[in-house]
């Protein structure tokens, strides 16, 4: 048997490079348009916004089709394995035997969910328990999918259950599924699928509004484009940290492949990343700061928008800055040394942490102008009515102790060497310090100074999280690198605890405010391409970051045990990479306009009918 | 009498003008400032195409994101092309494209300057390293109770006499680092040996944060053994002097000289984390 065949004289590699990463978008599309669309269709029937149960109808339209398209790119992709690396893929299966057909199993029962969900939407009205009971089994089934494709590409980056002496699989299905690298690749591609499909949704809507006729419509998609765009953003704020497990985790199971990563080969595809998701953020702040010309009062917080601009644009700069700027011989004369000022303290990563937690920061800040802005006059705390603003404002405040607190005190306990103790020591103290912030934020919530305790916590937060662990970082990293991680979780959590607590105080603090219209409709053009923009930024990110993870193995099927001897087993260069991910990005976008226009027949075909 | 304001066209071009000058002729002063020494430090010509781009891309975030500083901004140039001083406007159609291809052409046109290479900061660890430890760092315990005897170390616990060990041979690795790196690294490890200005890239500064403390002790380990022969085509090995130091010391000696320069810079290696 040949290790390798050719499709018409094709190169393999690509060619299953380009079916598996549209078969991935897809696979994206259909886990992530189900969990939104049930979250949608849930809040809907909480509070009582038939608009929501609309949405979440329409999106459903989408999945049928792209549910097929899913199906079939699967297919082509698993013909293609077998057909093109059989001995690879005989060595797989013989590890994965059982897990496959489990794996086919759940996909029969996504299959027979989501087509439920979406014909028994009519009859399920009112029955919606039923309704979003099977909802929920669909989106088990869609993530349990997902779950177990990741652990097929995980063990090839992270193989476990293997005899170290004669690489021969030894271990269990389950042993081969749990590898080092399958969780922190779950939690990642799971957050970054709720990314895609926000955007994707904002996209569709961006798309239709344009092409509205009606002022009813263009209010419709609009919201809908908001709405897309919202969950976008919200998911795209914890990613650059699972981002960072996963990294870390690569590390981990591999210094080789870790170093390959960051500092190697792969590293010129994180400053084109950097490029990507600096371009997002700004997109989506861009995003929400047009929304704010739909609403009356908003006038009172625009002018704030330069200085937030600027500050995004100053942490995208920082984020882009590569450790090496390529340069002339004649710079690197004038430089005197290995490094340029620039790239020596923007280029590492105490710099682009401390950076990435301020732009989050940023973000937030404009979500919470975006949001008061159709907000007045508010009702002083000790004079609103019902409990359920001290539960809330007490359970907030009982997480973000837990995650302070609790980190610092595990810090203090780590088993470090002596000399690293102290560092994590001010580390701690930086925790504890955020806590107290917390409190502060909390108690002068309650005394009718919510606006106060939010600017303490935004305040506390920017002055440790970013400019005191930024420049802590550049000491740890010269004195303690061991203590580092410990410094990038703490600024995690810390700006997680900050979004947290001030989202609560602000629904708390406005929650029985005067508020203004939003004139849906009213948004112009260039919003609805930054809506479009942003998704196809995801797809290229997507792209992009599949080359790496995929890439990382090198000339190795599976990472130090099947060898890769194939003609194509080399590492392509960024030049034909940029070429495959555009190719990709251009079939997947063809493919996905002709599933919304199969999914427009039938809302044509149901508006022919009610006429 | 009213004071007249500057439009928001000519703001924002002024403010770009601002900002780029700033960028070409004032940063070399900044960097002068915090480096020190005699010699304006230049922002390289891809920093300052970079940090360009992205002006101009917060410039059209912030003219764009609302309709009327849009039509602020849009506005005086469509008036300009529809109801402007003709003079001036067959000037700006001739001067426009001319300055366009001036810029294109003094662009590419070929210069006599070396090309820009970009540099991969640390290239791929080959995978049979992928495992390997520092033997001197962690060693057997059968190694700690022969040093213990070699040294006459009586009854001292364990945990010290691994310290001992450490120290020993870090003292050692320090000599042959003198005797063979100190010309280039320095003495204090700090890239400013007597022979560091021979170099067209000078020798890497192991006290820089982002130098040894980022990679794990078997890379310093595996670029004192190989060198730069051994560095892949992508890492520019032409751009590096490092000797193979496999001819001239075993194994033992190399990470005895990884412990030194460490020890030297008061950096730590990187340690693998546990994996989860």
């Amino acid at each position: 048997m040949e290790a390798y065949n050719t499709f018409f004289g094709l190169d393999s590699r690509i060619v299953v490079w380009i079916i598996a990463q549209i078969h991935l978008l897809f696979a994206a599309f259909v886990l992530a348009v189900p969990v939104f669309a049930l979250s949608v269709e849930a809040i809907g029937v909480k509070s009582g916004d038939k608009r929501m149960d609309d949405l979440a109808h329409e999106l459903t339209k989408l999945l049928s089709s792209a549910f097929s398209m899913t199906a079939a790119t699967g297919g082509i992709l698993g013909f293609s394995l077998f057909c093109l690396y059989p001995e690879f893929m005989r060595y797989m299966t013989n590890v994965f035997n059982e897990g496959m057909f489990i794996y086919a199993l759940c996909f029969i029962g996504e299959g027979f969910c989501l087509y439920f969900y979406y014909y028994s939407w009519d009859r399920t009205q009112n029955n919606k328990a039923l309704h979003i009971g099977i909802g929920g089994l669909l989106n088990l089934f869609g993530v349990t999918l997902m779950m177990i494709g990741n652990s097929w590409t995980s063990f090839m980056m992270s193989p476990s259950g293997i005899d170290q002496e004669t690489g021969e699989f030894v271990g269990t299905v389950w042993e081969a599924t749990t590898n080092f690298l399958w969780q922190p690749l779950n939690i990642h591609r799971f957050i970054a699928n709720i990314v895609f499909g926000g955007f994707i949704v904002g996209a569709y809507a961006a798309v239709k509004f344009m092409g509205c006729k009606t002022k009813e419509e263009k209010a419709h998609y609009d919201w809908m484009g908001y709405i897309g765009n919202f969950v976008g953003i919200g998911a795209m704020i914890p990613l650059p940290f699972a981002g960072y497990f996963l990294g870390r985790e690569v590390y981990s199971a591999s210094p080789v492949m870790g170093n390959i990563m960051m500092g190697g080969r792969f590293s010129w595809t994180f400053i084109v990343q950097a490029i990507l998701i600096g371009i997002l953020f700004l997109g989506a702040n861009y995003y929400l700061w047009a929304g704010m010309e739909r609403i009356k009062g908003s006038e009172r917080y625009t002018k704030y928008i330069k200085y937030l601009n600027g500050i995004i644009v100053f942490c995208f700069a920082v984020w882009l800055t590569p450790h090496n700027l390529p340069l002339t011989g004649e710079e690197r004369s004038l430089i005197g040394e290995q490094y340029h000022i620039i790239s020596k303290y923007f280029g590492v990563m105490a710099a682009k942490n401390a950076v990435v937690n301020l732009m989050i920061l940023t973000t937030f800040f404009s979500f919470l102008l975006y949001r008061r802005s159709n907000k007045f006059k508010t009702v002083p705390f000790t004079q609103q009515q019902g409990s359920g603003k001290f539960i809330a404002l007490f359970v907030a405040l009982a997480f973000t102790l837990f995650m302070t607190v609790g980190y610092g005190f595990s810090i203090l306990g780590a088993h470090v060497d002596v000399e690293v103790k102290p560092y994590l020591s001010f580390i701690s103290i930086c925790l504890f310090i955020q806590a107290v912030a917390l409190i502060g934020a909390v108690v002068l919530t309650i005394s009718n100074k919510g606006l106060i305790g939010q600017w303490l916590l935004f305040a506390s937060t920017a002055i440790m999280a970013v400019l005191i662990m930024g420049i802590y970082g550049f000491v740890l990293m010269k004195n303690a690198n061991m203590a580092l991680r410990f410094l990038s979780v703490t600024q995690v959590a810390m700006v997680i605890t900050c979004l947290i607590m001030n989202a609560v105080i602000d629904a708390v603090y406005y929650s029985k405010a005067e508020t203004s219209e939003i004139e849906w409709g009213k948004m112009h053009y260039r919003s609805q391409f930054a809506l479009i923009l942003l998704c196809v930024l995801m797809v290229m990110t997507m792209g992009l970051m599949g080359y790496v993870r995929s890439g990382l193995r090198e000339n190795w099927h599976i990472y130090a045990v099947l060898k890769d001897t194939s003609p194509w087993s080399f590492t392509p260069t960024l030049f034909n990479m940029t070429w495959v991910v555009g190719l990709v990005m251009v079939i997947f976008f063809a493919l996905t306009s002709m599933v919304f226009w199969l999914s427009s027949l039938t809302g044509k075909k149901d508006e022919a009918e009610a006429h | 009498m009213q004071k007249k304001r500057i439009n928001f066209f000519w703001v924002t071009i002024i403010s770009f003008v601002i900002v780029y000058l700033f960028f070409k002729f004032g940063t070399p002063f900044i960097f002068k400032g915090i480096k020190g020494g005699d010699n304006l430090i230049p922002l390289p010509g891809t920093g300052l195409l970079m940090y360009t781009m992205l002006l101009i891309l917060a410039i059209f975030t912030y003219i764009s994101f609302s309709a009327k500083k849009f039509e602020e901004f849009y506005g005086p140039i469509v008036r300009f092309l529809r109801d402007g001083n003709r003079a001036a406007y067959w000037i700006v159609m001739i001067i426009t494209p001319l300055v366009i291809g001036f810029g294109v052409f003094s662009w590419t046109k070929p210069k006599s300057v070396s090309p820009t290479g970009i540099r991969i900061q640390h290239p791929g660890l080959p995978g049979s390293l992928g495992t390997v430890e520092n033997p001197l760092r962690h060693p057997s315990p059968e190694d700690i109770e022969k040093f213990r005897g070699e040294e006459n170390l009586g009854s001292m616990g364990e945990e010290e006499v691994k310290l001992a060990m450490i120290e020993k041979y870090t003292n050692e690795g320090r000599a042959l680092y003198q005797a063979n790196c100190h010309p280039c690294h320095g003495c204090a490890a700090d890239g400013n040996g007597p022979q560091a200005d021979g170099f067209r890239l000078r020798p890497v500064n192991f006290t820089d944060p982002g130098a040894i403390a980022t990679v794990v002790e078997t890379y310093v380990f595996w670029r004192v053994k190989e060198g730069n022969p051994s560095l892949p085509p992508e890492s520019t090995p032409w751009d590096s002097a490092m000797p193979a130091w496999k001819y001239d010391y075993s194994d033992e000696q190399i990470w005895k000289i990884a412990m030194a320069a460490y020890d030297i810079a008061h950096a730590m290696p990187r340690m693998p984390e546990e994996v989860h």
